[in-house]
C-alpha cells in the first residue's frame, strides 16, 4: 500500500508528511540547544572576574569550520535543486562536496581542535598565592590597567615531581614502566622523584596511584605567560596558544585545580564541550544520512525523482539547522 | 514484472525547461546567500576582534542573528514556507524566551544567606 502524502501536500497543512515532521524535529532541537545555550549564559554570568577564558580557542581555525559548513549547506540546497531539474550528476557532485566538507569539518574539530586541548595543561593558581606567581601572571600589571586578573598559568606539562611512600614504590615503578615514562631525577633514596611526562594524562594517573603525592609541575610556558605585562596580550587571543622557551616549576600546594583541557578544567571547557560534542553528533548523523541517499537510494529516484527530491529537501533543512546552531556557537565560544 | 524492472532502471522524464530555467535561477541566489553569509562570518569577527569590549557583545550578536536569519528565511525557504510552519516556530521561540527568562530569574535569585526554619 502506497503511504499517501509523500509527494504531494496534505489539504490540511498545505505540506507533505515529512516537512511537517522534519520542522516539529527541528522545533524540538531548538529547545535542546537552547537548554544548553541557556546554561551557558548562566555558567557565564555566574563566573568570577577573569575565571571565563577569552581567546582560548583557535580563531582563524574556527572561522575556517563555519565557512565549510556554509559552503557545505549551499552544496546541499544545489543538490536539492539539481534534482529537481532530473540531473543525478550534478545532484551526486553537489551531496558529494557537502558529505566531504562535512567530513573535513569533523576532521578538524576532533583531530585538530579538541587533541590539541587533550595535551594542553592548565594550573589555576589559588588566590593568595598570585603574587608569588605575578612573573608569569602579571595580575598586578592588569590591576592597574583595570582589567580582569588570569588566575591560570598554561603550558605543556613536562615533568612531574612526586613523592612515593616506601611501601607503593614497587607500584609506581610498574606504572612508570608500564606509561613508557623516564625518571629524571631521584632523591631521598628513591622517595622523591622528578618523572619526565608525556602528556597530562600521566599526571592524571600519578594523581591516581596510591601512595603518591604531586609536589610540583614543569611546564613551557604559553607565550604570554612568558611576558604577560606585554600590552598585546591586555586584549583576548586571536590565533593558537603559541609555547614559549620558558620553564615554570608551580608547586602543587599553590594549585586550587589542575588539568589538561578537558571537561572538568573549567566550566567554559565543560559547555564547550557539551555544545561541540553535541553539534558534532548531529553533523555526523547529517553525514551517514548523506551517504545513505548518494549511494542506496537510485531507485526511488528512477522510481519517483519529486518523491526522492523531497527526502533531500528535508534532509537539507536538518544540514541548515546544523549550520544555523554553528553560526550562533561560534561567536558565542571563540569571538566572545 | 519485467515491465516494471524496465521503468525503474530507465531515467525519468526530463523537467520542462520553463522549469530548469526557474530552478537555475534560484540556484544562483543560493551561491550568492552563500557567499554573503561567509563575508558576514569575517565581518562578525572582524567586529569581535577590533570593537571596544563594551560593544563587542552586542555587535558580534546583531552581525550573527542577521547571518542566522539569512539561512532560515533563504536556504531553509522560511520566507516562503506555510502558515502551519510558521505557528509552529512561533510557539517554539515562545518556549525558547520563557527559558532563557528562567536563566535570568535564577540570576536575580540569588541565595544570599540561609535561613533557619525553627519549629
Amino acid at each position: 500500500m502506497e503511504i499517501p502524502h509523500t509527494v504531494t501536500p496534505r489539504p490540511d497543512t498545505g505540506l507533505y508528511n515529512a516537512k511537517l515532521a522534519i520542522w516539529l524535529f527541528l522545533a524540538s532541537e531548538v529547545m535542546l540547544f537552547g537548554g544548553l545555550f541557556s546554561a551557558y549564559v548562566f555558567l557565564r554570568m555566574g563566573a568570577d572576574d577573569g575565571y571565563w577564558p577569552h581567546g582560548l580557542l583557535d580563531v582563524p581555525v574556527g572561522t575556517l569550520n563555519t565557512i565549510l559548513l556554509i559552503i557545505s549547506s549551499v552544496c546541499v540546497v544545489l543538490a536539492w535543486a539539481s534534482l529537481k531539474m532530473r540531473r543525478w550528476r550534478q545532484y551526486q557532485l553537489f551531496l558529494g562536496s557537502a558529505v566531504a566538507l562535512g567530513t573535513v569539518f569533523l576532521v578538524i574539530k576532533l583531530s585538530y581542535e579538541w587533541n590539541d586541548k587533550f595535551h594542553h595543561f592548565g594550573t589555576f593558581i589559588k588566590k593568595e598565592k598570585w603574587s608569588q606567581y605575578d612573573q608569569y601572571l602579571g595580575n598586578d600589571y592588569l590591576a592597574k590597567k583595570g582589567l580582569a586578573p588570569r588566575p591560570e598559568i598554561t603550558g605543556h606539562l613536562h615533568e612531574v615531581e612526586v613523592k612515593v611512600a616506601p611501601e607503593k614504590k614497587a607500584q609506581l615503578e610498574t606504572l612508570i614502566k608500564d606509561r613508557g615514562l623516564e625518571i629524571s631525577k631521584s632523591e631521598e633514596d628513591g622517595k622523591a622523584l622528578s618523572i619526565k611526562v608525556k602528556g597530562p594524562s600521566d599526571a592524571e594517573a600519578l594523581r591516581n596511584e596510591p601512595g603518591v603525592t604531586i609536589e610540583a609541575f614543569e611546564m613551557a610556558l604559553d607565550e604570554m605567560y612568558a611576558n604577560p605585562t606585554d600590552p598585546k596580550y591586555d586584549r583576548p587571543g586571536f590565533w593558537k596558544r603559541h609555547l614559549s622557551e620558558k620553564v615554570a616549576t608551580i608547586k602543587a600546594e599553590d594549585v586550587d585545580s589542575w588539568s589538561a583541557f578537558v571537561p572538568k578544567h573549567s566550566s567554559f571547557l565543560a559547555i564547550y564541550y557539551a555544545i561541540t560534542g553535541l553539534h558534532g553528533l548531529h553533523i555526523l548523523g547529517g553525514l551517514v544520512m548523506f551517504v545513505y541517499f548518494l549511494f542506496f537510494d537510485r531507485a526511488l529516484y528512477l522510481r519517483n525523482p519529486e518523491h526522492m527530491a523531497n527526502r533531500i529537501e528535508v534532509v537539507g533543512l536538518y544540514w541548515h539547522f546544523v549550520d544555523l546552531v554553528w553560526i550562533f556557537v561560534f561567536p558565542v565560544f571563540y569571538l566572545l | 514484472m519485467s515491465e516494471l524492472k524496465h521503468s525503474e532502471s530507465s531515467e525519468p522524464a526530463p523537467a520542462s525547461e520553463q522549469q530548469v530555467r526557474e530552478v537555475e535561477k534560484h540556484m544562483k541566489k543560493y551561491v550568492l546567500i552563500g557567499g554573503v553569509q561567509a563575508i558576514m562570518v569575517l565581518i562578525a569577527v572582524t567586529v569581535a576582534v577590533n570593537v571596544s569590549a563594551s560593544l563587542q557583545v552586542l555587535a558580534t550578536l546583531i552581525v550573527t542573528c542577521i547571518n542566522g536569519l539569512v539561512i532560515a528565511l533563504i536556504l531553509m525557504h522560511l520566507k516562503e514556507e506555510k502558515q502551519t510552519i510558521w505557528k509552529f516556530l512561533i510557539f517554539t521561540a515562545i518556549f525558547f524566551f520563557i527559558l532563557f527568562f528562567l536563566t535570568y530569574l535564577a540570576r536575580t535569585d540569588l541565595i544570599s544567606q540561609t535561613v533557619h526554619n525553627h519549629h
